[in-house]
């Protein structure tokens, strides 16, 4: 039986803008289970990014309750967020967001330096981050310096370097070509294979179908749900990317 | 014309779609508007405003009270008739004494009104509205009111033939040249022939004379033909025209100063910041300004929509700056108000609006230009795919963060954010430099004030002066009698010299004079160069006085003693602050060659240390009241300048307090326009864990250290040039060479505590607001 990490119940988000208010989460009920690659899929606009945002603690929802391991979110003082933050949670965007005036490896140690008092341990645990994730030419450029590739990876290695048990994603290889998003995803599997529990808000196929469960989202609201093999060697790519496909026609999205 | 309006347009949507940034950039432009507007109202309203009140009540050009003894009135009437430069005249009794108010003694003249006078208008400002006061009543002017708290009805009681008579104060009425709390001695008014009552038949009588003369330039003249036809007449005290004004401009003149200074500052910092912002405003834009370029838009147009939008947000700032502006310049004003005793002064803010908007709109298109040329290098496809990005290539080798992470990112913010960091520098170090000024500025003068050499005699702990001053007991008598108590260590007589004047280019300057026995035995009448005068036909003269005749030791000069000409030999300077800095000192033996019958008048006394000083006073008091005023110097020094210490300070407190204001809204503002500008980046570092708590205290730290930094140039500024700007703007009180300024530790310690306070507390502030903001906006918005 697996361990259910998120419980949200019936979540509701709403957006006020100068003409009319925006119902961009509706009665949103869900399970999220340990070690998933849980995937949000959905057109413009369909509230996949505002979910993401929800569930990891960076917005604030109107009523419901969203739950981590038995704590509800929303009720957590700005100290335990912070905490969640720093020990729990990792976090990679689309538009990649490293600090532009700190190295990559500025980037990654100060994060770790927020949790690990002893510098030279840290120093030692960003040094080998990066070179798990081949950036160890990079270390000492400035994200401005490097490729749109290598600054997701180094997003990454930030992300991770706290030994986090979830990650979050929102559309990670929006701003990559197709080599540079490959890599990415291959790198996202390989971190999920070590049981880490990925979130991850996608529209691309491709990306899609790196995960294990597929939630489809319209409106607001959870319209499908399609769950995978959890191995990518038990299925290929092409054959879950096809999966995934007859689903969405199938229900003629 | 399709372009001009479409250019308004976006000028006009710019600034609804940042209206966030834009409405602290307003409040920032609001500032310094608001502060030229107030510092240009504030000169325009009070320049030349005794001039103009003086010609409005028909002020008198020259007041003397002079003896009647050997005078023949009417032959003097017939002679001031038939001068046709003379516009007007009184020649009315004239009481010179002491009165008691509140019980203290103060030095006054005494005038009965002229009901058909045509000089010397007089406006009552409380009371009943009536051509003189009735018996036994008594007008008193604003000044003396504020400077000693005197409301209707409260009791005044002059030293008559009979004791003292009670006054009862039935108008506060305002006089230009005698409203003011500066002026001593003050002037009262009372009924035509109430005077008669005050003195014996076998007392002297004094009239008091005023001339107005019908141009201004001639009254030096019409007095000096006066003199000369009437040699026979004694005058007591004489004041001029000039006198009146340099008195009345004192703390005019030094508010003038001040602003102007601080407004010259204020203009620099202006200019670097809306600089700054600018600047700013164009890498943020910097995608849609390569939109507008991509859509045909030229270089040109854009700086115009820049400078467009700036002068939108201008307009719509300036009602509430002329607001502002009316309200500060109130504030001020109100100094002036109680001071000089005048009357509601309204602010003039027409042409300092206008001249406050020119000089906002140069600066913001000067700057503009500068900063916008930016925009000639902006390749509209390079901007819209990647922003700003500076072409500068950045050094970058990791630094492994101190023990401290957040000393480390203090030390970034250093290095990302140097012309920011600059403009907070200079912003601050201006803000030190004022505020560190005013301080040793009050502190410097408290100690000017303690010198008794400041009002021209030794050392003192009690001062006698003699109540009439033409019979005075015999000063041998007297000196031999102080001598002779035991807790009496030195007494000094003195002479105080009145009636004297030099020209100098058409003016007549009024000068104070002393004589001393022996200077030799006074040390404490300190000279700033040379020495005392020895001999007879030697004089030392007053710095300032030396400045305007360009006059230098071992030169001569001619003084106008008592209405008879001499020549002595300059032997050195010396510093005083009474009669605004021009006096003299010469030998007893000097001024008995020009009047053989003066007699000491003042006696200065020094009470021994052993003995217990309260009862001595109570000793001297008991034995010499009837003859003499017996006060404190502490009296004294606050009476001469009391008034005129706590204005300046009033308005030296209101000054830093709008400086503090400015300055504490400009860091609030800098900040949180930075903050706007680094949102996403403070997102960022939210999101992998940092508290508000820490990225607040990183600017804390930042502000700590700047802060520091520009202490140390504001105290260095400070040390050089406040010297030579005390020199300039204490000129009007007499007070030319400032040598030794009062750095008092614990003052500068306490005056650097409430700038970090003023700091830290914007700061704070301008960095708090972010915690209510939630992740999601910060970083995708």
């Amino acid at each position: 039986m697996k361990k259910i990490i998120f419980q949200l119940n019936n979540v509701n988000k709403t957006y006020q803008t100068n003409s009319h208010n925006v119902h961009a989460i509706r009665n949103l009920s869900l399970d999220i289970y340990e070690g998933d690659f849980t995937v949000i899929m959905g057109s413009s606009g369909s509230g996949k990014s505002t979910l993401l945002y929800l569930i990891s603690g960076m917005d604030n929802f109107n009523s419901g309750e969203i739950k981590y391991n038995n704590f509800n979110i929303n009720n957590l003082s700005e100290k335990e967020l912070i905490k969640l933050r720093r020990k729990e949670f990792g976090m990679i965007y689309q538009g990649i967001h490293l600090i532009p005036y700190l190295t990559i490896f500025e980037n990654v140690l100060t994060t770790l330096m927020l949790i690990e008092k002893n510098k030279k341990i840290a120093i030692k645990k960003s040094e080998e981050m990066l070179l798990s994730l081949d950036l160890q030419k990079e270390l000492h450029r400035l994200p401005s310096q490097i490729s749109g590739g290598q600054q997701q990876r180094a997003a990454v290695a930030r992300a991770l370097i706290n030994n986090c048990n979830v990650l979050f994603a929102d559309e990670p290889t929006g701003a990559l070509n197709t080599s540079q998003g490959e890599n990415l995803l291959n790198l996202l599997s390989n971190i999920n294979n070590s049981n880490k529990s990925i979130i991850m808000v996608t529209h691309d196929l491709k990306a899609a179908c790196r995960g294990n469960r597929i939630l489809f989202l319209k409106d607001g609201k959870i319209e499908g749900e399609l769950n995978l093999k959890k191995f990518l060697n038990d299925q290929s790519l092409d054959e879950r990317e096809e999966e995934i496909y007859n689903f969405l026609r199938q229900r003629g999205w | 014309m399709k372009k001009i309006k479409i250019i308004f347009k976006i000028a006009f949507s710019l600034i609804k779609r940042n209206k966030k940034s834009n409405f602290f950039i307003g409040i920032f432009l609001l500032l310094c508007l608001t502060g030229f507007i107030t510092s240009f109202s504030i000169y325009q309203t009070t320049n030349r405003l005794f001039d103009k009140y003086s010609d409005l009540y028909k002020s008198s050009h020259e007041l003397r009270i002079i003896n009647t003894r050997n005078l023949d009135i009417n032959k003097l009437k017939n002679y001031l008739d038939k001068d046709d430069r003379i516009y007007g005249y009184n020649l009315d009794y004239a009481y010179k004494g002491i009165v008691e108010i509140n019980k203290i003694d103060v030095s006054v003249i005494i005038s009965e009104i002229s009901p058909n006078s045509s000089i010397n208008k007089l406006k009552i400002l409380e009371g009943e509205p009536k051509a003189y006061p009735e018996l036994n009543e008594i007008w008193i002017p604003s000044g003396l009111a504020s400077k000693f708290n005197i409301s209707l009805g409260d009791k005044i009681y002059i030293n008559s033939i009979d004791g003292k008579k009670e006054y009862t104060t039935s108008a506060i009425v305002y006089d230009v040249l005698f409203s003011s709390p500066l002026f001593d001695p003050t002037r009262m008014w009372v009924r035509p022939g109430q005077l008669a009552l005050l003195e014996s038949l076998q007392t002297d009588k004094k009239a008091s004379l005023s001339i107005r003369a019908k141009n201004i330039n001639d009254y030096n003249k019409i007095i000096t033909d006066l003199d000369k036809n009437f040699p026979e007449s004694i005058v007591i005290l004489n004041v001029s025209y000039d006198t009146f004004k340099r008195i009345f401009n004192i703390l005019n003149n030094l508010a003038s100063y001040i602003i102007f200074i601080a407004s010259f500052l204020l203009l620099i910092i202006c200019s670097f910041i809306i600089f700054f912002i600018v600047s700013s405003e164009i890498m943020k834009e910097y995608t849609f300004y390569g939109v507008y370029k991509g859509l045909g838009f030229k270089t040109n147009h854009i700086k115009h929509i820049s400078s467009i939008k700036y002068f939108f947000i201008i307009l719509l700032i300036l009602p509430i700056s002329i607001i502002l502006s009316f309200v500060f310049s109130r504030i001020i004003l109100n100094v002036f108000e109680n001071s000089m005793g005048l009357d509601y002064l309204m602010p003039k803010l027409f042409i300092p609006t206008l001249m406050g908007l020119f000089i906002m709109l140069i600066i913001i298109i000067v700057t503009n230009l500068i900063a916008n040329n930016k925009l000639n290098k902006i390749k509209p496809a390079n901007a819209i795919r990647f922003g700003y990005s500076s072409s500068k290539i950045i050094k970058n080798n990791s630094k492994i963060p101190n023990k401290n992470l957040l000393i480390f990112f203090v030390f970034k913010e250093f290095k990302i954010q140097k012309l920011s960091n600059i403009l907070i520098i200079l912003l601050l170090s201006v803000f030190s430099l004022l505020f560190f000024s005013a301080v040793i500025f009050h502190n410097s003068f408290d100690d000017i004030l303690r010198t008794e050499s400041m009002i021209g005699i030794t050392q003192s702990d009690i001062v006698l002066q003699q109540k009439n001053t033409l019979f005075n007991v015999e000063s041998k008598n007297v000196i031999v009698q102080l001598n002779d108590l035991e807790f009496i260590s030195r007494v000094v007589p003195i002479i105080r010299i009145f009636n004297n004047w030099v020209f100098h280019n058409d003016e007549r300057i009024g000068l104070i004079g002393f004589a001393f026995d022996d200077y030799s035995k006074y040390p404490d009448l300190s000279l700033k160069e040379g020495r005392n005068p020895i001999n007879s036909n030697e004089i030392a003269i007053s710095k300032i006085l030396s400045h305007k005749l360009n006059k230098n030791i071992g030169d001569l000069i001619t003084i106008n003693i008592e209405g008879k000409e001499a020549f002595f030999l300059i032997t050195g300077y010396f510093q005083i602050i009474s009669n605004n800095g021009y006096g003299f000192r010469l030998t007893t033996e000097g001024f008995k060659k020009i009047n053989s019958s003066v007699d000491y008048s003042w006696y200065s006394i020094l009470i021994d240390e052993k003995y217990d000083f309260n009862k001595a006073h109570e000793e001297i008091y008991n034995r010499y009241a009837s003859n003499f005023s017996v006060e404190t110097i502490e009296k004294i020094k606050e009476s001469i300048l009391g008034m005129l210490n706590k204005n300046i300070t009033v308005l030296l407190i209101t000054i830093i307090f709008i400086v503090s204001l400015i300055c504490g809204l400009s860091i609030y503002n800098m900040n949180y326009l930075n903050l706007l500008d680094r949102k996403k980046e403070l997102g960022i570092l939210k999101s992998i864990g940092f508290s508000n708590n820490q990225l607040i205290i990183i600017q804390l730290i930042k502000m700590a250290i700047l802060t520091t930094l520009a202490l140390l140039i504001g105290i260095i500024f400070t040390t050089l040039t406040l010297p030579y700007l005390l020199s300039v703007i204490l000129s009007g009180f007499g007070i030319i060479n400032i040598e030794n300024l009062n750095y008092n530790f614990i003052n500068l310690m306490l005056s650097s505590l409430i700038i970090y306070s003023i700091i830290f507390f914007s700061t704070f502030l301008s960095n708090k607001s972010y915690k209510k903001i939630n992740l999601r906006e910060l970083i995708i918005e």
